[in-house]
């Protein structure tokens, strides 16, 4: 008799059981119908009359079914929405303490969030591999190794053996990094590459989308293949994701290769971090080195080698079966020229597999982080914690002005757990704001922090963006700290509001743990800004002011030896004939580099005992120490004449060498040479002409060790030099002058790593600056944090004695009494969190104590700094507070309630 | 209360809980005796009731089946729950409490 009441336009409660609903409905609001028609008719109307009148009162029936229907949707979470909309305004209403309250929490959630997102993706995800569970690095540990020290490098011929015979493994591939330069258009630069055996990427599993990957039989005969695989960020950034640059040829080191295909966007390299840009078969070695391929010698240890393991074998069979072969591969390469030592050392060789579901060197790389990792972490986590603290607290401060507001609502009938629901959905949805703010600012700061922790490449290897259990992290962090502190205020509440005692003490004592937080977290950001003045300063042997250093590789060019020494000759010649240039010298290895060369060493009257460690070495030019500022202790600088190769022989050695072979006498004129190589016949020829003071020329920090320099003609391998340039001036705007230089001497040589000596030291201290710019910024932000808890916390006092205070004032009390008493209040609780707080930054220095350079862990002028800036903050806060207490009139404060 | 759309949600609750509490009775009817009882006062609206009943319902304080109504129809039949019962209670000495402070208030006036 009736229409149909209509469907569910907003598809609610769809499905077998919505349906259902919806006919119940319907049936229920036509039966109401029915009813006033019987009850009209019965009144005597007509059934059209009754019909029509009824329907006219009982309105839009679809409207109605529409309206009960949200009675259901509301049903599943009840005023949910009324709670987030009241929740909403009260935000927007106190703009001051959301900003405060969400600020908190933004910054230590997204402290936390950043911190674990560059960790979790430099140390703890594993490669983006098939099955990388199954992977294992190759390493080898003889006597010689002290623990947890290993040797990852192999011979090719012995990968190649492990390949045809080992029977515990499913397949062996290879890796080995260099350089090549790249010739695009009239530049000329150097390239990352990646030697790889042909198996690689079918070992790993890896998917093409451009072109094809390399396979074994690309890497057959040394010398001959030339194709090459782009790693993806080099195909976006150098050939714009152009797919046709597939079957195109590019220029490496002066020869033309064949781009075959584009590696996946998910695959850097088997060294977490690193990001070459090209990757090459690896017998083509020889191609990039200008030298006969190494792939062919058993004696050259440079390769690194990743396993993939036959499901079911254990690590033990594996490393059985693998040392056996290590031997056998050393009788047959290298016995017969070993000495009695290096027998013993090689006797003693075991092969050690270890998991390398993170990629190469994993747990050696986990151990260095570890100690900054854990201080970070805990940083940032007593940030969080202090932004908690707010948290719980803030919304206290502002139960005063809300104490009516609750009354009224306990009053006209809402009942506590309603009550308790309000809460939580405020203090969530301030922490999901939080939340949401952090997320936001850790992507920002991650980015800053791979930057600094890993360097540049490291955004290429590792991606940026947030991954999922990051995300999850962040929203549980949110959900945690928004439910535990918005708990503590919801169950608090009772008949008469939030119940509070007038004394707060346990209030004000979580507050006085934050300022002690915050003294601990000033001092340990003193102790690390200290560390890293002091590294700045430190004393390295020679004038690092106006030094410049660059990386020239004249060596694809194809020269020969004598034309390539010419070509160093011109080089710092021309180089020296630029305006404002002081003085030229080259050297081996670059200043500040962090590389370091070490050889066998031969003293002529002194036995070196077979196990000592070679002395590290380097090869410079004319005037070398003179330019680089160095002083000496006896003896002379290299000249010209030294630097010839048929010059005689000459050394200068450092104050360390000199110590420790020939103690305090005399160290010039005595003998020295290269250590016992086999087959070479190697003889004390070298005649020690100066010794300089210690140098740190290669790395800032660690012990002054042992080291000779010898003319760079005399050298016997040489390729890239390092140009060494004191300028008069300003060293950073006379980069330019001296590049161009370099490239109208021959525009094909390729520069790189140009840098002044202030930017190698900060390159080399960049752990150590990133410890000290985070701990600033976070003990800041602590101390900032503290402050707004304490101000928060001794406001909700006041205005809870107001009337007290208005009463002791009309009574006659001093309003200077009434500030010092307020502020003196304040004070006691500053006091009691900087005794707390003293103690746990002992503490923290000396965890943080191999982290320092140069500041004792406990050291009293970071601790009263910190102690200083928060008592100083504090008191400003406790002062506000104060001023207003002691500004009340008497009449008013009497007059509230 | 003049007009039925100033009556507050809470209020229609209390009236349909406390109409309930005589008899289950179905939508029309509990419309019907509100109206009567209250002498053509308080008109509740369909708009009104039916999210209420719902509402009610939602929350365990009614329960509903269907039954045959006095005209012999097909109709839907609520009745109080125990729950609701106490709901009643308490909202009904809610209700005396505010309108007896509400009446101090006029009073004094």
């Amino acid at each position: 008799m009736g229409p149909a009441v209509g469907g569910h336009p907003n598809g609610d409660g769809a499905g077998v059981m919505g349906d259902q609903r919806d006919r119940d409905l319907n049936e229920e609001l036509l039966a109401h119908l029915a009813h006033e028609i019987d009850q009209r008719i019965a009144r005597g109307e007509t059934p059209a009359e009754a019909e029509r009148n009824a329907r006219l009162a009982m309105g839009n029936l679809t409207q109605v079914a529409e309206q009960t229907r949200e009675a259901w949707r509301y049903s599943f979470l009840p005023g949910i929405w009324q709670d987030l909309t009241f929740a909403w305004r009260l935000m927007w209403k106190s703009p001051v303490f959301t900003l405060a309250a969400v600020a908190s929490l933004a910054l230590g959630i997204g402290a936390n969030t950043a911190l674990y997102g560059v960790f979790s993706k430099a140390l703890l995800d594993p490669l983006a591999v098939r099955e990388a569970g199954d992977l294992y690095q190759l390493t080898v540990r003889t006597m010689e190794d002290k623990p947890g020290e290993y040797t990852s490098s192999f011979s090719y011929p012995f990968i190649q053996e492990i390949e045809k015979n080992a029977t515990t493994i499913d397949a062996v591939s290879c890796t080995a990094g260099s350089r090549t330069s790249y010739r695009a258009g009239n530049a000329t630069r150097i390239l990352t590459v990646e030697l790889i055996c042909g198996n690689l990427f079918d070992m790993l599993g890896l998917e093409v989308r451009v072109g094809r990957l390399m396979n074994a039989s690309d890497n057959k005969t040394a010398g001959s293949h030339f194709v090459v695989v782009l790693a993806h960020h080099f195909w976006v950034s150098e050939f714009g994701s152009n797919p046709s640059i597939v079957g195109q040829k590019i220029e490496l080191n002066r020869q033309l290769f064949t781009v075959i295909g584009v590696a996946p966007k998910s695959y850097a390299s088997l060294r977490k971090g690193s990001a070459p840009d090209v990757f090459l078969p690896i017998v083509m070695d020889g191609v990039l080195s200008g030298e006969a391929s190494d792939t062919t010698s058993g004696q050259s240890w440079w390769i690194r080698v990743m396993l993939r393991r036959k499901s079911g074998i254990s690590e033990q069979c594996m490393n059985a079966e693998l040392t056996a072969m290590r031997h056998n591969n050393w009788d047959r390469y290298e016995r017969s020229e070993a000495s009695d030592y290096a027998k013993k050392v090689a006797a003693s060789a075991v092969v050690e597999v270890l998991p390398a579901a993170r990629g190469f060197d994993a747990a050696q790389r986990a151990a260095e982080y570890e100690k900054p990792v854990q201080l970070l972490m805990a940083v940032v986590g007593i940030v969080l914690l202090i932004a908690c603290i707010n948290i719980a607290n803030l919304p206290l401060a502002r139960a005063a002005a809300r104490e009516r507001e609750i009354a009224t609502r306990l009053a006209i009938g809402a009942s506590r757990g309603r009550l308790v629901r309000q809460f939580l959905t405020e203090s969530l949805a301030l922490s999901m704001l939080g939340g949401l703010v952090g997320l936001l600012l850790s992507m920002a700061l991650e980015r800053v922090l791979m930057l600094e922790a890993f360097g540049k490449s490291s955004l290429l290897a590792l991606g940026d963006g947030p991954t999922v259990d990051v995300l999850v992290l962040t929203m549980g962090l949110s959900l945690l700290t928004g439910l535990g502190f918005g708990l503590i205020p919801a169950l608090t509440a009772d008949r008469q509001g939030i119940r509070t005692s007038h004394r707060l003490t346990g209030r004000k004592l979580m507050v006085s743990f934050q300022v002690a937080l915050s003294v601990l977290l000033l001092s340990g950001a003193g102790l690390f800004l200290q560390t890293l003045e002091n590294l700045r300063r430190i004393d390295s042997g020679f004038r690092r002011e106006n030094l410049i250093s660059m990386a020239v590789s004249p060596k694809p060019g194809g020269r020969s030896k004598d034309s390539l020494l010419g070509y160093y000759r011109n080089l710092a010649a021309s180089v020296a004939q630029v305006p404002g240039v002081e003085g030229v010298s080259l050297s081996n290895l670059g200043m500040l580099s962090g590389s370091q060369w070490s050889s066998g060493l031969l003293v002529a009257g002194v036995v070196v005992p077979p196990n000592e460690p070679g002395a590290l070495r380097n090869a410079v030019g004319p005037q070398f120490f003179t330019v680089i500022g160095a002083n000496f202790f006896e003896g002379r600088d290299f000249v010209e004449a030294d630097n010839r190769t048929t010059a005689p022989k000459v050394a200068i050695v450092n104050e360390s060498f000199a110590r420790r072979y020939f103690g305090s006498g005399s160290a010039v004129g005595r003998r020295i040479g290269r250590g016992a190589r086999p087959g070479m016949n190697d003889q004390p020829d070298h005649t020690i002409i100066g010794v300089v003071k210690n140098l740190r020329d290669s790395k800032l920090v660690g012990q002054a060790d042992r080291y000779w320099y010898v003319p760079i003609e005399q050298q016997e391998r040489l390729g890239t030099v390092f140009l060494n340039v004191r300028t008069r001036l300003e060293p950073v705007g006379m980069m330019a002058a001296i590049k161009k230089a370099v490239a109208e001497l021959d525009s094909s040589v390729p520069i790189s790593r140009e840098r002044t000596m202030a930017m190698a030291v900060e390159e080399q201290i960049g752990q150590e600056r990133l410890a000290a710019r985070l701990s600033a910024f976070f003990a800041g932000v602590a101390l900032l944090l503290a402050v707004v808890g304490l101000y928060g916390v001794m406001a909700y006092t006041f205005e809870r004695r107001t009337r007290e205070i208005g009463i002791r004032l009309a009574l006659g009390e001093a309003r200077h009494r009434v500030l010092s008493r307020i502020l003196g209040e304040a004070l006691v609780f500053i006091g009691l969190g900087v005794v707390g707080g003293v103690p746990m930054a002992m503490a923290l220095g000396a965890y943080a104590e191999k982290l320092l350079y140069g500041v004792k862990p406990i050291d009293w002028v970071s601790l009263s700094v910190a102690v200083l800036a928060v008592t100083l903050f504090g008191a400003l806060a406790g002062a506000i507070t104060a001023r207003r207490a002691a500004s009340i009139e008497p009449m008013a404060a009497l007059r509230l309630d | 209360m003049g007009k039925p759309s100033d009556l507050v949600q809470g209020t229609l609750d209390l009236l349909i809980l406390r109409t309930l509490s005589w008899e289950p009775m179905h939508g029309w009817a509990i419309a019907n005796r509100i109206e009567q009882v209250s002498g053509k006062v308080l008109l509740v609206q369909q708009g009104s009731l039916y999210p209420a009943l719902h509402r009610l319902k939602e929350q365990g304080w009614i329960a509903s089946s269907w039954g045959e109504s006095e005209n012999k129809r097909k109709a839907k039949f609520y009745e109080l729950t125990q729950t609701g019962r106490d709901r009643l209670e308490a909202e009904r000495q809610q209700w005396d409490r505010l309108s007896a402070a509400i009446q101090m208030v006029m009073e004094q006036a």
